[in-house]
């Protein structure tokens, strides 16, 4: 009875799983079909979109990590310095024609790229910093619980630390001679 | 009077004294006077054996007080128990004939190197009556005897009736002329067990077959009976029994009455003799009693009783090439040849005898319970033994359990157990005694009206218990305190010192731990059964801890014993015992796991030491609130402890790669500090482009 049990409820959380994938599935396949009729319907948009952000596609191809920080950051500056164009190509038709216009602009290509070249400077000078401050604060921290712990051991006794076999009272068992 | 003046044969208490001094150099300093009692001085060189009571010595003493008064010391040995309850109820009888005994208790005994206890009598007495070892018959007059001896000594039986005392030494040679040499003055009789200087004659015959020093407390029909033998051996011109051993006047008293045998070929006329038919009567409940006496004293005419007469078989039983015609001889002789006693039952000779010679169909019956309960505990070793016990006590059933040799009334076992300690002899005879029934047996068949069943049933049933168990406080040395509640604790580390009472137990061990002998753990098992048997709220809760294999709870189980002492008893401080034990108390320590609270304990017993205080002491290191704080502690300082190195690992997991440390966090953040501007940068620009502010 008690595996029918278990066998019933491994099912039940197997079937919860797979409705949970299903949904995620099913939630991005939505967000890509309109995505791409957005994409469809601001056309100039986003022609200009896929040249200006170039340098955010490749820094999302190199960024290995699982949160993909490198391209956010890059991308979020990248998309800062393609902002002004973009309002410009909204304000003045909104044609494919005006797209290749500012496309073709150097300037623009320029802001745009500095833009993304910023992002990386951020990327690059912050993860130093950062990195630097983190490391000597976990080594400072490492310390500290060494520090502590030899203070619980001169207190409380070598049992604390639970490396020694003790009885119920915390007192180790002293190994008898035969 | 002057005509009454008691004439001895002895020689002088002087020149005795001057022999002394001449043959034994005196092994002792001159300081050698011991202080007892506050104002009494006990001279150690000056012995005066003339006193002594067989082998405890008597000395010269002298009260420092208001009156120098002369006084006898009798020092008691180690392997003879004095009897301090019985002293104070003597001392509360005020009688001239009776020795006053002025002081008992326990000294310091030079010679001894050792505390031994002593009963101080006024030095009122001359010379013994009769020296023990003259013949026992002097031949005086009756007019005599009835002045000298038989009203003062009627008048003493009569005080010991009414404080229900009883003397257990009257013989002609414990009694003395007094100073003024016309009277009698009973000599001592607290300085051993009741009996144990009787020679057999002066004993009935049930008391006379035990060992003199397991023969028991004993009765007033006994002192009657000892009181009637000394008359006869006053009166008797010649001694029937001369030259016979203990064992064949006890044979033959059983064969023809104590009557009989003691006063011999002597005749006696008048009113006397009814006096010593009635005394020497060997049945006990027809014995006369002191209101008997009285009555003939006060002249009437009381009807003679016929002595007892054992059952004599119609034909004899051959048993080791003698012929017995009564089971009681048969009785006293099987444990001379346990072999032919035992093919003697098996080969159905005795009970044939029993049942057609003696014709008594109960003792047949008890017999077959005998073998079988023999048989029951196996026919290897100790076989012999049990059985002849057993039958023993079958065919004679008011003697003495019969047991290896050794011969004991019931309420002498105690006696017996402690002498047989104090001389390091074999205890397996007294543990077997209890474990196979043989005590048990021999209570059931006994007929002793003056024996208390039901008292010596639960005995040693409790003594049958506390062997079973090799506990501390248990085993055969809390049957010798349950069995002779007046013997001194025996432990070995109290060697030197007289302890009866668990107050002196702690004077004794503040003395050794002074002279700074400190005894390891105090309580041993011998002290441990003598506070469990004086006091068992002293120490029975603690016996386990006591029997405890770990040091500190062995440790705290005595620390706690002697301080419950010290607060029941209402004692005062014990620096030394407490010193001692301060000494061992790290180990105690350890078991409390904060070192501040290990530190603030010390420190708090630090202080009570120097008071003594092991009350305190105690109180202090067995508080529960403190032991439980303690562990609760413990508890939350090994998770964090475990907490702190589940961090440390898990850093230090990070940190083997210091090129990588904090990488994903920088980044992170960077992207944090990017998205935040660029969406500063992106409200900026949309803000001035909807103001119609170019941008480019």
């Amino acid at each position: 009875m008690a595996k029918k049990k278990t066998s019933k409820k491994n099912v039940s959380k197997n079937s919860g799983g797979k409705k949970k994938q299903n949904n995620k599935a099913l939630k991005k396949q939505l967000f890509s079909v309109v995505g791409l009729l957005m994409a469809i319907v601001f056309l100039p948009t986003t022609f200009v979109l896929s040249i200006s952000m170039l340098p955010t596609f490749a820094a999302f191809l190199v960024d290995r990590s699982k949160r993909k920080s490198k391209a956010i950051t890059v991308g979020a500056m990248n998309l800062a310095g393609s902002v002004p164009f973009l309002l410009e190509l909204w304000t003045e038709g909104h044609n494919f024609e005006r797209g290749i216009e500012i496309i073709t602009n150097p300037q623009a290509i320029i802001v745009m790229y500095a833009a993304a070249a910023v992002g990386y400077l951020i990327d690059w000078a912050m993860t130093g910093i950062i990195a630097s401050f983190l490391l000597q604060r976990g080594k400072a921290r490492a310390k500290s619980i060494k520090k502590r712990q030899a203070e619980l051991i001169e207190r409380w006794g070598k049992e604390v630390t639970g490396e020694v076999l003790v009885d119920k009272y915390g007192f180790t068992i002293e190994a008898k001679e035969e | 009077m002057a005509d009454n003046k008691i004439k001895t044969d002895a020689v002088s208490s002087d020149e005795k004294q001057k022999e002394v001094k001449a043959s034994k150099p005196s092994p002792l300093s001159d300081s050698a006077t011991v202080r007892f009692a506050r104002n009494i001085e006990i001279s150690s060189q000056k012995p005066l054996p003339q006193y002594d009571t067989l082998e405890n010595k008597a000395y010269k003493a002298t009260s420092r007080g208001r009156s120098s008064d002369n006084l006898i010391a009798i020092v008691c040995e180690r392997h003879l128990v004095p009897r301090r309850n019985a002293a104070s109820v003597y001392s509360g009888i005020i009688n001239p004939a009776l020795i006053p005994v002025v002081s008992h208790g326990k000294v310091y005994w030079p010679p001894a190197k050792e505390e031994r206890y002593v009963v101080v009598y006024k030095h009122v007495v001359g010379d013994r009556l009769l020296q023990p070892d003259q013949p026992k018959a002097m031949g005086w007059k009756q007019d005599r005897v009835m002045d000298v001896v038989v009203k003062p000594m009627v008048n003493i039986l009569q005080d010991f009736r009414d404080k229900d005392f009883v003397h257990g030494a009257i013989r002609p040679s414990n009694m003395f002329a007094d100073s003024t040499g016309q009277g009698l003055v009973l000599g001592d009789c607290l300085s051993t067990q009741p009996s144990y200087t009787q020679p057999s004659l002066f004993e009935p015959i049930e008391r006379a077959q035990a060992d003199p020093i397991s023969r028991g407390k004993g009765t007033l029909p006994d002192d009657l009976y000892a009181f009637g033998v000394s008359l006869a051996v006053m009166l008797r011109s010649q001694d029937p029994l001369e030259g016979r051993s203990e064992e064949e006047v006890i044979h033959e008293k059983i064969k023809v009455g104590s009557y009989a045998a003691i006063t011999g070929k002597d005749r006696f006329k008048g009113s006397i003799l009814e006096l010593l038919r009635g005394l020497l009567h060997d049945d006990p409940s027809q014995r006369w009693t002191i209101d008997e006496v009285l009555v003939w004293l006060d002249g009437r005419r009381l009807s003679p009783k016929q002595s007892l007469n054992y059952k004599k078989a119609a034909r004899p039983i051959l048993f080791n090439g003698e012929k017995y015609l009564r089971s009681q001889l048969l009785a006293m002789s099987l444990d001379k040849a346990p072999h032919e006693t035992v093919k003697l039952i098996e080969e159905g000779v005795l009970e044939q005898w029993l049942s057609r010679s003696l014709e008594d169909d109960r003792a047949v019956e008890r017999l077959r319970e005998a073998h079988q309960s023999s048989i029951q505990y196996g026919r290897g070793s100790g076989y012999e033994d049990r059985l002849v016990a057993n039958v023993a006590s079958l065919l004679d059933t008011m003697g003495p359990i019969r047991f290896r040799g050794l011969r004991m009334a019931g309420d002498g076992v105690g006696a017996a157990l402690y002498e047989t300690i104090v001389n390091n002899r074999d205890l397996k005879l007294f543990a077997d005694m209890f474990m196979q029934s043989i005590a048990m047996n021999w209570v059931t068949a006994n007929e002793n009206p003056n024996m208390d069943v039901s008292g010596l049933i639960s005995k040693f049933d409790y003594c049958r218990n506390f062997l079973r168990q090799n506990k501390l406080g248990f085993g055969v040395e809390r049957c010798l305190y349950l069995l002779s509640p007046e013997v001194p604790c025996l432990s070995p580390k109290l060697k030197k010192y007289y302890v009866s009472s668990p107050e002196d137990l702690m004077y004794a061990f503040e003395s050794i731990c002074e002279k700074g002998e400190s005894p390891g753990l105090f309580i041993d098992r011998h002290s441990a059964a003598f506070l469990s048997v004086k006091d068992s709220k002293i120490i029975d809760s603690y016996l386990y801890d006591l029997n405890s294999a770990d040091d500190h709870k062995n440790l705290l189980g005595n620390l706690k014993c002697l301080a419950t002492i010290q607060k029941r008893s209402g004692l005062g401080k014990f620096p030394h015992i407490a010193k001692a034990f301060d000494k061992r108390l790290p180990v105690i320590y350890k078991r409390f796991h904060d070192q501040k609270v290990r530190e603030k304990l010390k420190e708090g017993i630090d202080k009570h030491v120097k008071t003594g205080d092991l009350v305190k002491i105690a109180a202090l290191i067995d508080s529960p609130d403190v032991h439980e704080k303690d562990f609760r502690g413990f508890r939350e300082a090994m998770a964090e402890y475990s907490a702190l190195q589940f961090e440390h690992d898990k850093l230090e997991k990070k940190l083997e790669n210091e090129a990588t440390f904090g990488r994903t966090t920088g980044k992170e953040f960077a992207a944090l500090i990017s998205g935040g501007l660029a969406a500063l940068i992106i409200l900026v620009t949309a803000f001035m482009f909807l103001s119609d502010k170019s941008v480019l």
